[in-house]
């Protein structure tokens, strides 16, 4: 199988983060449950996970909330911020977003809580976006969800400039990272109040792992989710008010923190060159190609604004017919709305969803090629 | 005699073992009779008495909040 599919979870996994699974499973038991060895290295792999999370990006090891995936982070975050305001309020969103978010906004729960805008991000111009969001703050904005970079076509937003837009008139910002978390820098602070992230996409870490980074500046009161044991306060019937047993009830997946510990650790190895250099390339041959559309892509020069993904359609036919016909070949890419039909919606896809090939760590150029080679292919078949 | 601070989790106390470790004060980890009648399911990070000046001034440099100090025997 030849992978483009970076932007759903990143393969192949390195040798050491499963082999740093593997250990733990032997080894680790219910970690914070007793003093016991077992339980302590289930701990260790715990902590150890937060410790290279806060290096990573800037925060706390105790405010690095560890998930099982972005979606889980931002339901923590999201919920947690929604549960906790007596009062109702508007929050800001980018018209970019995952259904991890709208789904959230849109839930029956809240309709006579919030109100939500779209500021409308522009897919070119960063001062347009940075102006429309200014623009589209009013006094009862508490929040702004802000996806860093679409995961449909890739595009990396502003973030950091709405982050101060947002600090001047006293908005929270949950950070969607799920397409920049070891792509791009990516910070808790400057990037946003509350960062959601996946530990398993292009940090390379095992499957249901993810993050929920608070910045230790942040002073608001999230409401927990979930509620459980917490292996301390047993006999408070309140879930505990520090981070982050607060939001991390019942038995932790220890295995796949060590694996994302590793991950963390030796994600500086990686050259991201052959990545951008891959990226470019498709970029040029597939606006090449007389059958192609290329949506939502960057102009010549301006590839480093956006995360390794393209969104293309095969005039003629349906975007799940051409992926199924591509995974036929070995070829694996994802056709369809891709949980965001907000961000088709930005781009004009909604009715015909796209074909999304995103390029990550262990692709080829031979790979790309071959590729194109397919792809031309379906045109022309 | 060692001193044990009682802490509220165990990321905290795994947090304070790591900076104690990187300032070379020893500690071992118990949850002991002692530590669980100061704070039901806390934790305890025990140092000798001799580092139980440094090793509170450590964690309050570091934001690790102390629930309660105790005494234990020495192993």
């Amino acid at each position: 199988m030849i992978y483009f599919d970076h932007a759903a979870t990143g393969l192949p996994k390195s040798e050491s983060v499963i082999n740093a699974v593997a250990c733990a499973m032997r080894y680790c038991g219910n970690p914070g449950r007793g003093i016991n060895e077992a339980s302590m290295a289930g701990d260790r792999a715990l902590y150890n996970c937060r410790n290279e999370l806060s290096k990573t990006f800037n925060a706390l090891p105790e405010n690095c909330i560890l998930t099982k995936n972005t979606t889980e982070a931002l339901n923590y975050a999201i919920k947690g911020f929604i549960d906790s305001q007596k009062d109702g309020f508007s929050v800001l969103i980018s018209g970019f977003e995952h259904n991890a978010v709208t789904r959230i906004l849109k839930c029956s729960k809240y309709k006579n809580k919030i109100k939500v805008f779209t500021f409308n991000a522009d897919l070119f111009d960063d001062r347009k976006t940075i102006e429309n969001f200014k623009n589209a703050i009013t006094p009862d904005v508490k929040l702004a969800i802000l996806t860093h970079a679409s995961n449909v076509c890739g595009r990396i937003f502003p973030i950091k400039e709405l982050v101060v837009a947002a600090k001047n008139a006293s908005v929270t910002v949950i950070t969607d990272a799920a397409q920049t978390a070891g792509i791009t820098e990516v910070a808790s602070g400057s990037y946003g109040d509350i960062i959601c992230l996946p530990g398993h996409k292009c940090l390379y870490g095992p499957s249901g792992t993810g993050a929920m980074i608070i910045h230790q500046d942040y002073r608001g009161t999230l409401m927990p989710l979930l509620h459980g044991g917490t292996g301390v306060l047993s006999t408070n019937v309140n879930m505990p008010d520090f981070y982050p047993e607060r939001f991390e009830a019942g038995t932790m997946n220890a295995p796949a923190y060590a694996g994302l510990c590793q991950a963390l650790k030796e994600k500086k190895r990686y050259d991201k060159k052959p990545v951008s250099k891959i990226f470019k390339f498709l970029l040029n041959e597939l606006n090449r190609i007389k059958g192609i559309t290329v949506i939502g892509a960057p102009e010549s020069g301006c590839e480093s604004l956006w995360a390794p993904i393209i969104l293309f359609n095969v005039w003629g036919r349906g975007s799940y017919e051409v992926a199924e016909s591509l995974s036929n070949e070995g070829f694996a890419l994802r056709g369809g709305l891709h949980c965001a039909p907000s961000a088709h919606k930005a781009l004009g896809t909604l009715k015909t969803g796209g074909i999304r090939l995103s390029i990550g760590r262990g692709n080829t150029v031979k790979q790309a090629e071959a590729l194109i080679d397919a792809i031309t292919r379906k045109v022309s078949g | 005699m060692d001193t044990v601070f009682v802490l509220t989790s165990i990321t905290y106390s795994a947090k304070a073992q790591a900076l104690l470790k990187q300032h070379g004060i020893p500690s071992e980890l118990t949850r002991s009779l002692n530590v669980r009648q100061i704070r039901g399911c806390g934790y305890g990070l025990k140092v000798n008495s001799i580092d139980k000046e440094e090793a509170e001034k450590l964690m309050k440099n570091n934001g690790i909040k102390i629930a309660g100090v105790t005494v234990e025997q020495s192993l």
